[in-house]
């Protein structure tokens, strides 16, 4: 599949997406409990911002100095033990791992949740080549057994409701159940169980690379990523290149903001530490491990002044939070990657001419970078994608002279902020005369699609984020009052 | 092509970062010093206990203390609890220490021990058992998380495969957050040790919410987590 799915244009992906029901109403809910979650969290944490910033550090610090980590890190991992792959683009990623299974003489394996998979469209060319890779986390097994497209990066079936997926193993995999999550869920816990212990090959992705142990980690609630590198032989492990931190230490901060940022927890059910295969006379784990590193287009990045965007650590916050996402859904933006992060990603891994208008797929609001946690400015990013773009020539005229106009308005931030308040005077700014987003906003093209339908929604989300702002100042007052007392 | 050397793969990095080849050594950055500090900073040992008691509530895990004369019986109670019948151990000192298997075998339970010379048997023993029981290398109280160690006497399996897992942990090696374990984990590689090939924080029992957020708890790994506190 890929990095894009659907090649339709734009808007008539939007459309698409604004007319199913259901999905729009289930993102609207997964935005909402897992916002609320994550913000009850987050309030808890007194030095939150001081963690962000630690965490940007780390992020940078490793960035600025990628060669020697990837190499430190490479060079740890095998000498744990581990066999090494370097995988310059996707296709390189994918001939490396069907060599592998050519010498493995395997068809099948397990395979835990990992963007990097999806990046390079690993399933379908194993599938091609007639291996059978089984999706292990029971989202991607959803999306897996229904031949769909993931919404969301870290609850990619949040668009199928709970008789759809009962409908879906019915018919396919001889369920016999009700529509019930729990029952459901116990199905697919037998289910794979089995293929767990007959599996020889397991493949996982890596959230994080240890430069210092050349360790991998993985997080997850289900278990299957434990799962995955307990049970099968051999192990393969695919990462991109800025998955990298320089040590054991560094995984604190970025676990502390991880979890709470993904999915509104403090913790996962596991977080496993991986550090070459199990040792002579251990029963269980891979006896080998692969471990592919694939750049795909990271330098380019690198180079850039995107460079930011690769402290990304796929939490998905962004796009919880992005009123956007909130209409079109994951499936407005046609890439495995939506939301605000992808936005940033998608166009600088597929170029322009195909991610098409992406960039336009944005308010410019900043609710995206106030949440990430390794405080990427998403919102600038995605401004400057226009700006390129424009530049370039990949903009119609019209586009451009309208969207320079708005650039003034939406580039300064404080008259965005005032633009935004529900009922402030400033609501005028964006809204031109007719105190609705319409075709005044028209150089936001892909708003066109909606603003009739769902303008108010929009609002309530400002006037929300209006409302945590004096929160938060009354806070940092009562906390005043309280020092000066 | 797939793939290719590592000094090659490295040279569009160096490229983009604009330097002549890999430097030998970066600019060091302080990763010791942070935020990660900050919090429970002076959290005594009972201040950990008692957090870690709350927030295994919170995931769902049960938590026993015990000293090591009452360990036995804390997890045979536990086991009972939990409805095991089959129950495999790790083949670890403290299970001999605190008279594990004897207590199990007295309790009716058919208790396997982890087997390194039968790696077939271990694994299938732990598929058909209900209840695992491991020894922790520490826990950490702000997630109620036990830090499980996989060594040849210690599987991966037990903690993973049976319904439930009852984790045992000294009191002593409970810290108050992940930062702390990780400190004895570089002290460790300071000295030159070899890190196991997994180290597994386990966090409650595994749960999902890929179904309308519905929380469902018990999918790939145990349905039921519990923790014994050991003082000594
Ligand atoms: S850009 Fe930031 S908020 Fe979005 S997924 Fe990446 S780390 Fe999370």
């Amino acid at each position: 599949m890929g990095i894009l799915y659907d090649q339709a244009p734009l808007k008539d992906k939007v459309e698409r997406a604004l007319s199913d029901d259901f999905k729009h109403h289930a993102i609207e809910t997964a935005q909402d409990v897992i916002t609320q979650k994550r913000q009850a969290l987050v309030d808890q944490v007194e030095n939150w911002e001081d963690f962000r910033e630690k965490a940007a550090e780390i992020r940078n610090h490793v960035l600025e100095n990628l060669d020697y980590y990837v190499k430190q890190f490479a060079q740890n991992a095998e000498a744990a033990g581990c066999t090494m792959h370097y995988a310059p683009t996707a296709e390189d990623a994918i001939d490396t791992i069907l060599d592998i299974f050519d010498e493995l003489g395997e068809t099948s394996c397990v395979k835990s949740k990992s963007m990097m998979t999806e990046e390079i469209g690993l399933n379908e060319r194993l599938e091609e080549h007639g291996i059978h890779p089984i999706e292990t986390d029971c989202a991607e097994n959803i999306i897996q057994t229904a031949g769909d497209a993931p919404s969301h990066i870290v609850v990619p079936a949040l668009h199928f409701d709970r008789n759809a997926i009962r409908d879906l193993y019915r018919e396919r995999k001889g369920y016999t159940g009700t529509n019930d999550p729990e029952e459901i869920t116990h199905f697919l816990r037998t289910m794979l169980r089995s293929e767990f212990m007959n599996a020889h090959v397991g493949i996982t992705g890596c959230n994080f690379g240890v430069a210092e142990t050349g360790s991998c980690t993985l997080v997850s609630n289900e278990g299957n990523a434990r799962m995955a590198s307990t049970i099968p032989e051999t192990q393969i492990i695919v990462m991109g290149i800025e998955r990298i931190v320089p040590d054991l230490r560094s995984l604190d901060v970025m676990m502390e903001l991880l979890v709470r940022s993904a999915v509104g927890a403090k913790i996962t059910s596991s977080f496993s530490l991986n550090t070459g295969p199990a040792k002579p006379g251990e029963v269980d784990g891979p006896k080998t491990v692969h471990i592919v590193m694939v750049n795909n287009g990271r330098t380019n990045i690198l180079a850039s002044k995107y460079r930011p965007m690769l402290r990304c650590i796929r939490c998905g916050a962004c796009m919880n939070t992005c009123p956007v996402y909130r209409h079109i859904t994951g499936h407005g933006y046609g890439s495995i990657y939506p939301g605000p992060m992808g936005i940033v990603l998608t166009p600088l891994l597929v170029g322009y001419s195909k991610a098409e208008k992406l960039p336009y797929a944005c308010t410019l609001c900043g609710a995206c970078s106030d949440v990430c946690p390794v405080k990427i400015p998403l919102h600038d990013l995605i401004l400057k994608h226009r700006i390129d773009m424009v530049r370039l020539g990949y903009t119609p005229a019209v586009e451009s002279s309208l969207f320079t106009a708005g650039a003034k308005v939406f580039s300064n931030r404080l008259l965005y902020e005032i633009a935004t308040t529900v009922g402030a005077p400033g609501t005028q700014i964006l809204t031109g005369n007719s105190g609705h987003i319409d075709s005044g906003s028209v150089w936001i093209p892909v708003l066109n699609g909606w603003t009739y339908s769902r303008d108010l929604d929009v609002m309530k989300h400002k006037k929300f984020r209006t409302q945590l702002a004096e929160y938060q100042k009354q806070k940092q007052n009562r906390h005043q009052d309280q020092e000066d007392a | 092509m797939a793939s290719v050397r590592l000094e090659e793969f490295l040279q569009p990095i160096s490229r983009a970062l604009e330097h002549t080849h890999v430097p030998e050594s970066v600019k060091p950055y302080d990763t010791f010093a942070g935020p990660q500090r900050e919090l429970l900073a002076h959290a005594t040992q009972e201040d950990c206990i008692a957090l870690l008691k709350q927030e295994a509530q919170a995931l769902g895990t049960l938590v026993r203390e015990a000293t090591p004369e009452t360990t036995a019986q804390v997890i045979t109670d536990l086991v009972k609890e939990l409805e095991g019948a089959d129950v495999v151990f790790a083949d670890s000192p403290e299970a001999d220490r605190y008279d594990i298997p004897q207590a199990l075998a007295a309790a009716g339970a058919n208790a396997y021990r982890w087997d390194a010379q039968n790696p077939q048997e271990s694994i299938a023993q732990a598929e058909k058992a209900q209840v695992g029981i491991s020894f922790a290398y520490g826990a950490i109280a702000e997630t109620a998380t036990v830090v499980q160690e996989s060594t040849k006497n210690s599987g991966r399996a037990i903690c993973l495969l049976p319904e439930a897992h009852i984790a045992v942990v000294k009191k002593k090696n409970v810290v108050a957050r992940m930062v702390h374990i990780l400190d004895q984990l570089e002290e460790r590689i300071a000295n030159k040790e070899v890190l196991p090939s997994n180290i597994t924080f386990i966090s409650g029992p595994s749960n999902t919410a890929d179904i309308e957020l519905v929380r469902v708890v018990g999918v790939h790994g145990p349905v039921h987590a519990a923790i014994v506190l050991v003082d000594e």
